[in-house]
């Protein structure tokens, strides 16, 4: 279905009349050693972003849209996202179709996926997208997203149109700065989502229903994110509770702290939490931590990365 | 995807990050701004709609700007120039809204302004800092911005003067860098469209 949307935007796109492209290209390496696992060093990932916006004679009107990464040593191409985007007047609504981003706490405006500590929702079963429509939009200091996707998140499509999943999040910014935004997100129908992420390990269909509070604090020379939430699955309520902390201590040295916190569906808790830092150098950064995890057992794991970003705009 | 497929994959992002001419740079300043239309609508509450313009500088243009800036542009700010056009409910041009980024003392400043259709000033936010001084930040240095003019941009110099800072030479920059190459690549060119 969304192939058919992607077509039907390319033909709308060759009516208007200019473009502006944008660019993004990444590489995550990394090398570690953790108790257990012993060490290993890999390419983590290797990304490309694009994002193509087509302009009428009244404004930025569509934007098509695509990001996809190569893991753990080319192993495998995951495809994160590819959309069609008609964009409103001033942005106040938009609506996109394709494999579209979740509107779900602070991935709305936030990815874990760099940092070199484990995703929060990784283990709570939180897909980063679906495919299906997404609408959304900003009204003076309120945003909004609400997703109609199939349930199947970034796995394979069994069928169509699929067990179904609702997703949606309004969010509020403070201050002339927005330095301070909240956002309330649910979710109901199902996730499918793999136990160590998009399309690794072992992967499960999961109905369920989720709220989530989330914080993103810009203060000073720190930024600070806070995300807590319950979700219904298997019966239970499961409840999550996550926080980072980055804090540029020196003008090329940051400081990174992560908290994770949550009830497993196979029962009992886990507890990570995560110390490291991040140093700029040329066009990378360099960063190393070190992250425990309290599950059954305890796992301690030691991480450095060197982590390259380009963007270029046409 | 195949094994074969994610290695071609993977070769064509390596060439974008190290063989681009871009990836040459030191550090890339590209602002990447958050929540755009909430500051667009604060600048300009009447616009009905905004249009992305980018447009190539050349290694002539950049001698140029660069020259009358007294400063050079930073990585990732030479090769393109971006704004934003401010649209009323015909289509027709009501403003501009720029976005910049300018080394401050402990790292990137990120700053927004708005600019009138006469090419005046017209509201200056920060957008993202970690400035220890916050002098730059307040609302009586940012509205010394208001009024200024693209002819008044090569000589308009820290409103603090002596007693300025990093963070205010850093705005002060930005906004003088921003003025001018939208003098250099977007009126000029107007003025003087080349010989057929």
């Amino acid at each position: 279905m969304w192939w058919r949307s992607a077509a039907a935007a390319g033909a709308l796109a060759a009516r208007t009349a200019s473009a502006t492209l944008f660019l993004n290209a990444e590489a995550d390496l990394r090398a570690g050693y953790g108790s257990g696992a012993g060490g290993d060093a890999e390419f983590h990932a290797l990304g490309v972003s694009a994002r193509k916006v087509f302009a009428d004679g009244r404004g930025d009107r569509l934007i098509l849209f695509a990001q996809a990464e190569a893991v753990h040593t080319f192993e495998k191409i995951l495809l994160h996202q590819a959309y069609a985007e008609y964009k409103g007047p001033m942005g106040r609504w938009n609506l996109a179709a394709g494999r579209v981003p979740l509107p779900w706490g602070l991935q709305t405006s936030w990815s874990p996926d760099r940092m070199l500590f484990t995703s929060p929702y990784t283990g709570i079963r939180a897909p980063f997208s679906d495919n299906g429509i997404l609408w959304r939009g900003v009204v003076g200091d309120w945003d909004y997203g609400l997703s109609l996707t199939q349930g199947y998140g970034m796995e394979r499509i069994e069928a169509f149109p699929g067990p179904g999943n609702l997703t949606g999040r309004v969010g509020h910014t403070f201050g002339l700065e927005g330095n301070l935004v909240a956002g309330l997100s649910f979710a109901t129908g199902t996730a499918t989502v793999g136990e160590e992420g998009h399309g690794m390990g072992d992967v499960a269909a999961e109905r369920r229903e989720a709220f989530a509070l989330d914080l993103t604090w810009y203060e000073g020379r720190g930024v600070y994110r806070i995300e807590g939430g319950v979700r219904q699955a298997h019966e239970h309520w499961l409840a999550t509770l996550f926080g980072t902390a980055d804090y540029a201590l020196l003008p090329r040295l940051t400081l990174q702290g992560a908290a994770h916190g949550y009830e497993s569906h196979h029962g009992g808790s886990v507890l990570r939490v995560y110390g490291g830092v991040a140093i700029p150098w040329k066009r990378f950064t360099l960063r190393g931590g070190y992250e425990y995890e309290k599950a059954d057992v305890g796992s301690h794991r030691v991480v450095v990365q060197l982590h390259g970003l380009l963007s270029v705009v046409r | 995807m195949s094994g074969a497929t994610a290695w071609w994959f993977s070769c064509m992002v390596c060439c974008l990050l190290f063989g681009s001419v871009a990836a040459r740079a030191q550090e890339v300043y590209i602002c990447v701004w958050r929540n755009p239309e909430r500051t667009m609508t604060r600048l300009f509450p009447d616009a009905r709609d905004y249009r992305t313009v980018t447009v190539p500088i050349s290694p002539e243009a950049l001698r140029r700007i660069e020259k009358r800036a007294g400063a050079a542009m930073l990585p990732g700010q030479r090769e393109q120039f971006q704004y934003f056009e401010m649209l009323d409910r015909e289509g027709a041009v009501i403003g501009y809204t720029h976005a910049m980024t300018q080394k401050g003392a402990f790292g990137a400043i990120e700053m927004v302004f708005g600019k009138s259709r006469e090419h005046r000033v017209s509201g200056l936010y920060i957008q993202r800092q970690r400035e220890r001084d916050k002098r730059f930040r307040e609302p009586d240095f940012l509205a010394r911005f208001d009024g200024l003019t693209i002819g008044g941009a090569d000589a308009f110099a820290d409103p603090l003067g002596e007693k300025g800072d990093a963070g205010t030479r850093a705005v002060t920059l930005g906004v003088r860098k921003a003025l001018i190459a939208f003098d250099e690549l977007v009126l000029k060119p107007v003025a003087q469209p080349p010989r057929e």
